[in-house]
């Protein structure tokens, strides 16, 4: 083979001009040996290309293999680490799940506020009231309660008394409902102990001047007279601390049963008409004085004087056994034949005659009868005897006499003490009675007024809805229909109120408050029949996600929160309900489906399935009326 | 990634590209050569040259799909190790697969013994030829890419491989190892 590789690389490559190239082709056309160079060559230059094909699809395998490979063993090195990682750690992960859990739940429950109403829109709405600072004035809320602020009763936060127009907020949470849509926290931490608060009344109340908040004055405190229908006295007064994230026990309020009023008979007036006064009690001390024995003092028989002796019956005179070997002298001894000591006497009586000391004594036989007046005797050593009886006694009786008479003198200057309380405290519980009483009389007709007015007001909507055109008839109804809630409630809470004095209900409950904020009237429980519960939730068979469930119990006046994911608690052997906001909208199971699931003390894992409202409540009158009927 | 797409990688020379949809046919391959006769190595091999042929076909125009792409690859796979298992007297001529299309593979004789000759080159050789002929690189990045001093250098070095290759296919010609 010749050497043309350049001729013909040139050729294949097109590197010639047109008369290289007719050359070359002419030459091509006659040399069997360039032909086959030719050939050669570009089979040559096919053998390269396709060398460089194989090898980029060689890489490319390798690179994908090698892809392959890393991530096999990736896996399968990220799932030996994990592995061991678990085993190493194993303790540590099962016990600590745990742990997290509840720290998790405790992010969540101190990264949320303090207070966290399931839904804004339907939380209670705040009255707003305006009144004169320097003057005071009297509230009357809608429920019946009277907030009574005396002149100069705010201060700002510098302590200096406020003038001029101040402005209150203030609402009332009255039974499960309210403090389900409330948010307010119904546990109580006692020692570390947590207790469910059951309510007998709840409040929040706020001042502002100037749209900023301003303070109670301690000289001055506002006086709550909170209405509600729990006269129990265990319930203890507590204010919200919502810096400190707890309720603060301040001490009692005073009740009162509005029917009784300036009836009330304080608990030491009775004390004193059973007898007793404080802490001292007389009755056992006179019963004391009374079984002192009286002993006679013995009489030294006369010299000379007749005497005689005679059975007693046993137990007819005590005083005559009291010392041994007395004798009977005769008193009057004209009267006296010396032969009646010889003669038979078939009976002998003895009387006492109406002077102290001085019996009669009666020997009566067939022919005659006789009786003589004579007086106990001792001579000699029975005397002695007796008189030393006599005298240890006496010294007994003495210091008994003395003791009662120091008692009765404490008796008695405690009795005049707590009458004197009793007359003050009375004094005063019948002014706080009256005051109250001349408050309710002036609330029942304010309320009727608002009642009245409130009348007026839904007959005008009414009476609009009439005249309005038919597009607007479906929003005026539904306005109506929401009027028609609220007065409702308005005329339920109206009926304690018809009848001034007959409010055979209404309670009322007392208390002066120290701080704005939310007042409190509870008494915190921890009933023994509640057990926990995992509680998992859904709704139409899917997983529902409900951030503040609560649990309500029927003849409990409090409603007990749970964070999602957190156990319940709920009531064996009573009527539960469960309430729960999510994405607006209300979920409930109901009194009727909790019974039905038969929970024992032995329960410990519960999916409710839950019910919910077809649309999202609009107003704190939708969910109360909605709830209500269920 | 559809066939459609892998067939037009090939066409604009990505082929690591059009390799991710046509991987899976690796295993199959490794399943049919190991199991006639071949090794793990020989498969690799055959399904590198069956890339190859089919890309070519692509590239020239004569690709006519009447199976699946990745069926037709496996028709190609299996004529190349039945090509092969003749060139090294394993395999009576004329034994087939009837489980996969049969898929024109034959290349002429000269060609074979060019590929023959371009594989007997010394390794440095083989990459210029490639770099100059299927890369179509400058000889100023084939000097760099090659460790020439200069651009001259690798044009002349590329001439010495050319001829070098033509010597061996006439050496092999001669031997009749193109058989």
């Amino acid at each position: 083979m010749n050497n043309n590789t350049i001729k013909i690389n040139n050729y294949l490559q097109n590197e010639m001009n047109a008369e290289e190239r007719a050359a070359f082709e002419i030459l091509l056309a006659t040399d069997k040996e360039l032909q086959y160079e030719l050939e050669v060559q570009r089979n040559i230059v096919n053998a390269a290309i396709n060398a460089g094909m194989k090898a980029e699809f060689a890489k490319a395998i390798r690179q994908k293999i090698i892809v392959r490979r890393f991530i096999q063993w990736g896996s399968i090195l990220l799932v030996a680490i994990v592995v061991l990682l678990i085993f190493i750690f194993r303790d540590n992960i099962f016990t600590r799940r745990a742990k997290v859990e509840e720290s998790k739940q405790a992010v969540i429950l101190s990264d949320k506020p303090f207070i966290t109403p399931p839904s804004a829109i339907i939380n209670i709405p705040y009255s707003e009231y305006s009144l004169d600072a320097a003057k005071g004035d009297t509230i009357y809320y809608p429920s019946g309660s009277i907030l009574c602020f005396p002149a100069n009763a705010f201060v700002d936060g510098s302590g200096n008394i406020i003038k001029g127009t101040v402005n209150i907020t203030y609402r009332e949470f009255a039974d499960p409902i309210d403090f389900f849509v409330s948010g307010v926290p119904m546990d109580y931490d006692s020692a570390g102990v947590k207790y469910n608060f059951e309510s007998s009344g709840m409040c929040e109340i706020n001042a502002y001047k100037d749209n900023k908040p301003i303070f109670v004055n301690q000289q001055a405190q506002p006086q709550i007279n909170l209405s509600t229908n729990n006269r129990d006295p265990k319930h203890n007064l507590y204010y919200l601390d919502t810096v400190r994230r707890n309720w603060k026990f301040i001490g009692k309020d005073k009740i009162t049963e509005v029917k009784d009023l300036v009836k009330v008979k304080t608990p030491e007036m009775e004390n004193i008409s059973k007898g007793r006064a404080g802490n001292v009690s007389y009755e056992s001390d006179m019963n004391d004085y009374e079984l002192l024995p009286l002993i006679p003092k013995p009489i030294k028989a006369t010299p000379g004087r007749q005497a005689f002796s005679i059975e007693i019956e046993p137990g007819s005179f005590e005083e005559l056994f009291i010392y041994n070997k007395q004798k009977f002298e005769v008193i009057d001894e004209t009267t006296y034949k010396r032969s009646d000591a010889d003669e038979h006497w078939d009976n002998m009586k003895l009387d006492k005659s109406i002077t102290e000391g001085i019996y009669i004594v009666t020997f009566t036989n067939t022919r005659r009868t006789v009786a003589y007046k004579v007086r106990p005797v001792l001579s000699g050593t029975d005397y002695d005897a007796a008189l030393k009886l006599f005298n240890e006694k006496n010294q007994v009786y003495d210091q008994k006499k003395n003791n009662r008479i120091v008692k009765e003198k404490i008796v008695a200057d405690s009795i005049i003490s707590s009458n004197k309380q009793a007359d003050e405290k009375f004094k005063a519980d019948k002014e706080r009675n009256e005051e109250l009483n001349r408050l309710i009389i002036a609330r029942n007709k304010k309320l009727r007024e608002m009642q009245q007015q409130q009348k007026e007001t839904l007959a005008k909507q009414l009476k609009a809805n009439e005249d309005a055109a038919k597009e607007q008839q479906r929003i005026w109804d539904q306005q109506a229909e929401a009027a028609k809630a609220q007065q409702l409630i308005f005329e339920k809470q109206q009926q304690k109120f018809e009848k001034d004095n007959s409010l055979s209900l209404e309670i009322v409950r007392t208390f002066g408050i120290t701080s704005f904020g939310y007042w409190n009237c509870d008494r915190p429980q921890y009933p023994r029949e509640l057990i926990t519960i995992q509680a998992i939730f859904t709704y139409d068979n899917n997983t529902l996600i409900l951030p503040s469930a609560s649990v309500a119990y029927r003849g409990f006046n409090g409603v007990v929160p749970f964070a999602y994911l957190a156990p319940i608690r709920v009531f064996t052997g009573r009527e539960n309900m469960i309430l729960g906001i999510n994405d607006g909208l209300f979920y409930y199971f109901s009194y009727k489906n909790f019974a039905a699931l038969g929970i024992t003390k032995d329960t410990k894992k519960v999916t409710f399935n839950m019910q919910r409202a077809e649309k999202p409540f609009s107003s704190y009158v939708d969910i109360r009326s909605f709830i209500e009927r269920l | 990634m559809t066939e459609e797409e892998i067939i037009e990688h090939l066409q604009n020379n990505k082929y690591s590209t059009a390799l991710k949809g046509l991987y899976n046919v690796l295993p199959l391959a490794k399943k049919y050569i190991t199991t006639n006769n071949g090794t793990t190595d020989d498969a690799a091999d055959i399904f590198q040259d069956a890339l190859v042929i089919l890309c070519k076909k692509v590239k020239e125009g004569n690709l006519t799909l009447t199976v699946p792409l990745k069926t037709y690859l496996m028709g190609i796979v299996k004529n190349c190790w039945l090509q092969e298992l003749r060139l090294r007297k394993k395999l009576p001529q004329g034994e087939t697969n009837n489980d996969l299309p049969s898929i024109e593979v034959n290349e002429e004789p000269g060609f074979v013994l060019a590929k023959a000759a371009f594989d007997l080159l010394g390794e440095k050789c083989r990459q210029l030829l490639i770099l100059f002929y299927f890369k179509k690189e400058s000889f100023k990045n084939i000097a760099t890419a090659l460790a020439f001093s200069d651009e001259k250098i690798a044009k002349n070095q590329k001439y010495r491989c050319l001829q070098k290759a033509k010597e061996n296919y006439v050496t092999l010609s001669n031997n009749g190892n193109h058989e």
